[in-house]
């Protein structure tokens, strides 16, 4: 009997020792509990990564319809669609309604758009709030901060200029109520991009994590310029425009058809761009400029040849098209309406968007390796030219050679310069304007820029209205995009755009 | 106090020393003759014997000892011995089943003594149905037990709801319990083989489960706390008896088949098809269909898939035991092919359980569970955008290709099929998808009878399994995409459980009571690797080596966690054996509950009052038992994924030029601190009557069960930076009503005919989802909407458009309501425009039906005569729907693949029919999800017809045996349904209850003829 008592006992005390251990703890092995990360230097290096990811592909799976960050194809396709530099050709309404100006606060892409603005943005909180209670590298923590206050000033500079105002969290929310803020007004929201920008120009390191996708400290200025334009701010626009000319960090290719060749990625003119690679993710993220712009007849014309899983979705408008100079290098470098097969038989079809395409890197187009250019130096050109006629009402000798400069270069067609596109000169305020507007267009087709610019320069239904594009219904409340319908359902403190 | 109970013990002790010296001998017998195998109990001195060949026992026992004697299907009978050594005692057969002992979960009751809502199924009625698994066998048997098979194929797993579905997210399955041992059920794959994953049941062998209880209500559930709220399955298995070495020995062959096929066009019949459709849609007609004459009936690939496919199953066991040993070992074989050729299952099981008597007051006894079990599978139930799945291809192949080339190659692309599908007979035979488990599960018990009256049991339990896939699909069959591929998977994972429990009963008068306190501890661990790899040259060495494969296509593993901590305590009480009350608690802390709610609180009560023995009752002819019977309870379901409430990164990957892979962890998943488990109250009342001294027996229960704080994830605003949080915010309700009807028909002297029935009705509706819009099932074949969960209506809803016959020639086709993508013409199906508004949209659908019964039955009939007896088993369902995703391909009628016969009767301008549609090859508007692919689901199925007959026990003896018994049976025989694919017993997913009710290329079940031999020595 004595025995088994002792029996009895050890058990119970076991039994008791056992259980006073924590025994319900959970620590996870193979998945990381936020609440045990954000400790050593490699964590801070860790969470600033991932901001890249939500901003360029994120973690959402092929098959879910919001896979693809901003850059993935949203950020480039909307501001030609809801212009009128580009049409659709997708079946799909939601892209369709963007471009004919019939969405609704319901359109998926709208609210897919925004989903990634906040889930880039609340990833890029974390970094700034949790990496300066990290013990490491003073100079490396500062750099980190600046990477994640670089791409929240950027996403907020894409939110206030789409939705107007929106909810202005500048902090790491850590639930529901907590996030859900009613909508911030303009200026406020302008002030926190602002005071973003101006701590990256002063803390990005030139020594650690440099360039290559990441921003440097004249990336910050170049972004300041435009954002100050964008807010009216002439004088400080055309500063920060000539701080980054004098700054000799980037320089313009002498052949406009040099600047999207894959060996030119994150150099020369490139100021900032979402870094893409389909090699190095096996397939999985590369971005769409291929498969949604590239036409698809060249490869299904039972050749095999030419871009494989290429659909043309996106294609010029003939306003666009027409609206080159025949001679424009931009022109050609822009667009392809016709392919020549090895056997030296051509095809013609409609023109599609092809500047994107390194073809004899990549003959395919497929799983391309190629980055979403966000900033090219050409831009600063322009803005120092908009921001100084704005200034002076009325172009002064150094906003004409601002704008000439971008002129010459299109007129040199790899060879020699052609006899088109004269240097600008004795223009008033507003013709000037209307050149600097239709310089950008024909540079940038495509590279973010058409629906933002026809808003600053309150030429939205005008100038879409004149395109001749079909069924569109556009009207001045389309100047900014409606709040997302699902966004006002689950935070009531939401307000809707006027009109929608 | 302390002298006091030392006094006590060494007096029993003395007692028990002192008492035992009288040796006794005798007889049992009844009204035939004399019995062998008879329990003789003696109460005192807990010695026994059973009574040998020829009815005989021997005994040693106290002088004023108690002597019971029990036989199965006797009166159990109590005998003072008196002094006397002799007795002859006379059993009288017992109709009365209501002193049978009941489990319920940490201790057991005697039937009549029941509260709570429980059905009881023993082994011979449980194996009429069994193939290999147990599961099989309860289908039908127990009132509100509802059981479903994903697929036929032979080892895969199967799906049980008791009274209803009560979840959406969480676990819903049953907990099984075997011999005191929460088995781990919800393995599924880890994805290197596709389709079902193997059945956890089938680590044992059903030959040695005695008894299964099924706890339905909560009073008799809340005892399981967290994982009582789809009821609980109490699995015994058989132990050891009082007596010689009984030997049993059972063989069984059988042969199964394919139910139906279905009947598909003709190689020269899908050539005129596919010629109409291509000149309907305006396009080239196929070089192929060039002449439809010449090219006959072609092949057909059902009947090149499905064969008739041999089980032979192999059981022997022998149990035995002495006064202080009692065991029972046992083993099983089955080695079962499935229907689909390349398909098979191949089982081994081998169990011990011993219990040994240390002492008069202690007892140690072992359970230990060996199995191993090897499924090669075909494909079926690929997730996929199209059909993916063997019995799908075999389906839609081109019958006008042989199955061979004239070179002895199979033939490989099938040029009628968009997307084209592989040789389904190659698919078969050449690709591999091997699961393999081997799984030990054991426990060790100690039990002290510390006091007299109050027991100590102290139990600890381990659950080990190793699984293993294996998928190959060589280069050159068409699924491999020239490159062919290969993936292994493992997943392993232990479950153990460290259990203590006091009980207690005693009488004081009128009064009894029966308690149970306990405190346990379990912790389950699993881990998984994944690798695969693709581009092989050689297809020789298979999964055995995957680094062939020249390109890594995937690899992965984790693991995860789960613990659990519990209280428990339970009272019985009984005042003059009459009024019956239960009340439990068990308190459940679990690791995967958020940080603010650790533990949950889980009571009921139930209380029964035994009319019947109230005087003003008790002398009725006709009624001879009445028992009312009331429980209240809250029960949880703790189906959290571990770490669900914590806020966890995702890996991310990003680029920094052309060569920096920049990895990082961001954020995954939206912590909830608050996260619990789902809570189910649920209120039942039952009524148990006997009839004609219990020769009919009635019970019946009705329920509501309410179940909240659903596990869902609503969505949440993005500025969050997620799109949804998992968060207890949904409610739903169960309400039925279960009969349970036993009688014994006729009994005369060499004829007893006894029938079983059951009958259970479930209502099911959702009332809260915290979501405006309802969560719409994942696509299928790219229609959404086709199921939609919403508020105030039950789980599994289909949603379409209502088919309005076909277009005819009197008709101008641009004025019919149409999708806006197409422009209709004569001949295409016309749906209901419900809103009028002149097009057909998402606006216009309306409820087509829904996936689950109105009513379950089983009907059990045994007759015996003489030495035969034959045994009829029916079960049912009626007033469902099923969505026969099937249809999309069979009835496309683009002669782009094989359709179903249905194809001729197609609409032309001579047979202008409302049925079917017109041949088109315009693929447009063809998914249309309407009533035609909706189908009534009912079902009478003839489960199993078993005749045996039992050798003379005269020319046994004669043989030294105990009984030899042949049988001959046939399972799921017929069925009678209006449902036109194979199988009305379908439901493809029916682990998810988003996607009930779904037929789309599963494997078939199969019907079985069976021959047995069972031999007991």
């Amino acid at each position: 009997m004595k025995k088994f008592s002792y029996l009895i006992f050890t058990c119970t005390t076991i039994l008791i020792l056992v259980s006073s251990c924590d025994f319900l703890e959970e620590t996870p092995e193979s998945v990381i509990n936020s609440n045990s990360f954000y400790k050593t230097e490699s964590d801070a290096i860790a969470a600033t990564n991932a901001i890249y990811d939500y901003m360029t592909v994120g973690t959402l799976g092929i098959f879910d319809e919001g896979f693809g960050g901003i850059f993935f194809n949203d950020f480039w396709v909307f501001k030609d669609i809801l212009s009128d530099n580009c049409k659709e050709t997708i079946t799909s309404a939601e892209y369709q309604d963007l471009s004919e100006f019939k969405f609704t606060p319901d359109n998926i892409r709208i609210e897919l758009y925004w989903e990634d603005l906040y889930k880039t943005i609340f990833s890029a909180n974390i970094v700034i709030d949790r990496v300066p209670l990290i013990e490491m590298d003073e100079l490396k923590k500062d750099h980190l901060v600046s990477e994640a206050k670089f791409i929240r000033a950027l996403m907020y500079f894409e939110a206030v200029r789409l939705y107007g105002e929106v909810p202005l969290l500048l902090y790491e929310t850590s639930s529901i109520g907590e996030a859900s803020v009613a909508r911030s007004d303009i200026p406020s929201i302008y002030t926190a991009i602002v005071d973003d920008l101006k701590y990256s120009e002063s803390h990005l390191s030139s020594s650690f994590r440099v360039g290559n996708g990441r921003p440097i400290p004249e990336a910050c200025t170049a972004l300041l310029a435009k954002v100050y334009l964008e807010m009216g701010e002439y004088q400080l626009s055309s500063e920060y425009a000539k701080t980054v000319m004098n700054s000799g960090a980037f320089f313009l290719w002498d052949d406009f058809a040099d600047i999207f060749k894959l060996d030119n990625m994150n150099s020369g003119e490139i100021i900032f761009a979402a870094n893409f690679s389909g090699t190095q993710s096996q397939g999985f993220k590369p971005n769409q400029y291929h498969v949604r712009l590239l036409p698809p007849m060249i490869y299904e014309n039972g050749r095999s040849e030419g871009p494989k899983n290429a659909w043309g979705w996106e294609i010029p408008t003939d306003d666009l098209y027409d609206s080159f100079n025949i001679l424009d290098r931009r022109r050609e470098a822009t667009f392809i309406s016709s392919f020549t097969y090895s056997d030296g038989s051509t095809i013609d079809f409609d023109p599609h968007i092809s500047k994107f395409w390194d073809r004899e890197k990549e003959p395919e187009g497929n799983n391309t390796d190629s980055d979403v250019v966000y900033m090219r130096y050409a831009e600063i050109f322009l803005i120092y030219a908009e921001a100084l006629n704005e200034m002076n009402n009325g172009p002064n000798d150094e906003a004409y050679g601002a704008i000439n400069t971008i002129r010459k270069r299109a007129r040199f067609n790899g060879v020699e310069e052609q006899p088109i596109l004269p240097d600008l000169s004795g223009l008033n305020y507003q013709d000037f304007k209307d050149a600097v507007l239709l310089e950008r267009r024909l540079e940038f087709v495509m590279e973010g820029h058409r629906y933002h610019d026809l808003v600053r320069m309150n030429k939205l239904v005008e100038k879409v209205t004149e395109s001749g594009k079909e069924n569109i219904a556009v009207s001045e409340k389309h100047k900014v995009l409606p709040i997302p319908q699902r966004e006002i359902n689950l935070n009531p403190k939401l307000t809707q755009n006027q009109g929608y | 106090m302390k002298k006091a109970t030392l006094f006590l013990f060494l007096n029993i002790l003395a007692f028990s020393l002192l008492a035992q010296n009288q040796k006794i001998s005798g007889t049992v017998s009844d009204a035939t003759g004399l019995l062998p195998g008879a329990n003789i109990l003696a109460l005192n001195s807990g010695n026994g014997a059973v009574t040998d060949l020829d009815g005989n026992f021997e005994l040693s026992v106290d002088a004023n000892d108690i002597l019971q004697i029990s036989y199965l299907g006797y009166q159990t009978q109590d005998i003072q011995v008196n002094g006397q050594s002799q007795f002859d005692i006379k059993l009288i057969e017992d109709s009365n089943i209501l002193d049978e002992l009941v489990l319920i979960g940490y201790g057991s009751v005697k039937k009549s003594d029941l509260t709570g809502s429980v059905s009881s199924i023993k082994s011979e009625d449980l194996m009429s149905t069994v193939v290999s698994s147990i599961d099989q066998g309860i289908q039908g048997k127990a009132a509100g037990v509802v059981v479903t098979f994903g697929s036929g194929q032979p080892g895969s797993k199967s799906n049980i709801r008791i009274r209803g579905t009560s979840s959406i997210m969480g676990n819903l399955e049953p907990l099984y319990v075997i011999d005191g041992v929460p088995i781990v059920s919800n393995t599924s794959n880890v994805g290197a083989v596709v389709g079902p994953a193997l059945n956890p049941l089938e680590s044992i062998n059903s030959n040695d489960v005695e008894s299964i209880e099924i706890l339905k209500d909560a009073s008799a559930t809340a005892i399981y706390g967290t994982r009582g709220a789809n009821g609980v399955i109490l699995i015994t298995t058989k132990k050891g008896k009082l007596g010689k070495p009984v030997i049993n020995l059972d063989y069984s062959y059988s042969i199964q088949q394919i139910n139906n096929e279905l009947s598909m066009l003709t190689a020269s019949q899908l050539a005129e098809l596919g010629n109409e459709a291509a000149d309907n849609a305006g396009v080239d007609r196929r070089e192929i269909y060039a002449s439809p004459i010449n090219l006959g009936v072609g092949t057909n690939w059902q009947d090149e898939i499905f064969r008739l496919a041999p089980l032979h199953n192999v059981q022997l066991s022998m149990r035995g035991g002495s006064d202080n040993t009692k065991y029972s070992i046992s083993g099983s074989y089955l080695n079962q092919d499935g229907i689909i050729i390349g398909s098979d299952f191949e089982k081994g099981t081998f169990r011990v359980n011993v219990d040994q008597k240390i002492s008069d007051k202690v007892k140690v006894g072992t359970n230990i569970n060996l199995n191993r079990n090897t499924l090669n599978g075909v494909i079926t139930n690929l997730e996929s955008a199209i059909p993916s799945s063997i019995t799908s291809w075999a389906l839609e192949f081109n019958p006008g290709l042989p199955v061979f080339d004239e070179n002895g190659n199979y033939t490989y692309n099938n040029n009628t099929s968009n997307p084209p599908v592989g040789n389904p007979v190659e698919d078969a035979v050449r690709t591999d998808q091997l699961s393999q488990s081997t799984r030990i599960t054991g426990n060790l018990y100690l039990e002290w009878e510390i006091i007299e009256n109050l027991k100590f049991r102290t139990f600890v339990s381990g659950d080990t399994y190793f699984n293993k896939e294996k998928s190959f699909i060589p280069n050159d069959v068409y699924r491999g995409q020239e490159k062919g591929q290969a993936a292994i998977a493992n997943s392993e994972g232990l479950n153990w459980l460290f259990e203590n429990t006091l009980s207690y009963n005693n009488i004081f008068g009128d009064h009894k009571i029966d308690a149970v306190l306990g405190y346990s501890m379990e912790s389950y661990k699993n881990e998984f690797l994944f690798v695969s790899t693709s581009d092989f040259d050689d297809n020789r060495l298979g999964y055995n080596a995957i680094q062939v494969g020249a390109e890594k296509t995937l690899l992965f593993n984790g693991t995860s966690a789960r613990q659990l901590q519990s209280y428990l305590g339970r009272v019985n009480y009984s005042f003059k054996d009459k009024y019956l009350i239960t009340i439990s608690t068990r308190i459940d802390g679990s690791s995967v509950f958020g940080e603010g709610n650790k533990y949950g609180v889980f009571p009921s009560m139930a209380a029964a009052w035994k009319i019947y023995d109230e005087p003003f009752l008790s002398n009725s002819d006709v009624i001879s038992n009445m028992k009312l019977r009331f429980g209240i309870g809250r029960v949880g379901n703790q189906g959290i994924q571990p770490y669900g409430s914590m806020g966890l990164l995702s890996v991310t990957e990003a680029y920094f030029g052309e060569n920096d892979i920049a990895k990082g962890s961001g954020p995954g998943t939206l912590s909830n601190a608050d996260l619990k488990w789902e809570t189910t109250d649920q209120i039942d009342f039952g009524l148990d009557m006997g009839f004609l001294k219990n020769r009919i027996s009635l019970t019946t229960d009705i329920y509501f069960k309410q179940t909240k704080d659903l596990l869902l994830n609503p969505l949440v605003p993005y500025t969050t930076g997620y799109r949804i949080g998992l968060a207890n915010v949904g409610n739903l309700e169960n309400k039925g009503i279960e009969f349970a009807i036993s009688s014994v028909n006729i009994e005369g002297k060499n004829f007893r005919w006894s029938t079983d029935f059951n009958m259970a009705f479930n209502k099911n509706k959702i009332t809260n989802i915290e979501r405006g819009e309802g969560i719409p099932a994942p696509p299928m074949l790219g229609v959404n909407g086709w199921s939609i969960l919403e508020v105030d209506e039950p789980i599994g809803n289909f949603y379409g458009y209502e088919s309005d016959g076909v277009i005819q020639l009197t008709e101008d086709p641009s004025q019919v309501p149409y999708f806006v993508d197409y422009s209709p013409s004569h001949g295409d199906r016309k749906y209901v425009d419900q809103n009028g508004d002149g097009i057909l949209n998402v606006d216009d659908t309306v409820l087509l039906g829904n996936a689950n019964p109105d009513f379950s039955y089983g009907m059990g009939n045994t007759f015996e005569y003489k030495n035969w007896s034959l045994m009829v088993f029916l079960s049912g369902v009626y007033g469902n729907e099923i969505a026969n995703f099937n249809r999309f391909g069979l009835e496309s009628f683009d002669g782009l693949k094989n359709n179903s016969a249905t194809a001729l009767d197609r609409w032309t301008t001579i047979n202008p029919t409302n049925d079917y549609p017109r041949a088109n090859a315009d693929p447009r508007g063809s998914n249309t999800f309407s009533d035609i692919q909706v189908e009534d689901g009912s079902y009478l199925k003839v489960r199993d017809i078993t005749l045996a007959y039992n050798f003379n026990t005269d020319l046994l003896s004669k043989m030294n045996l105990a009984s030899f018994k042949l049988y001959l049976s046939m399972k799921n025989s017929f069925v009678l349904t209006n449902y036109s694919g194979y199988d009305p017993e379908v439901n493809r997913f029916s682990e998810d209850p988003l996607m009930s009710g779904v037929d789309f290329g599963s494997y078939p079940t199969a019907r079985l003829a069976t021959f047995g031999i069972n031999v007991t020595f």
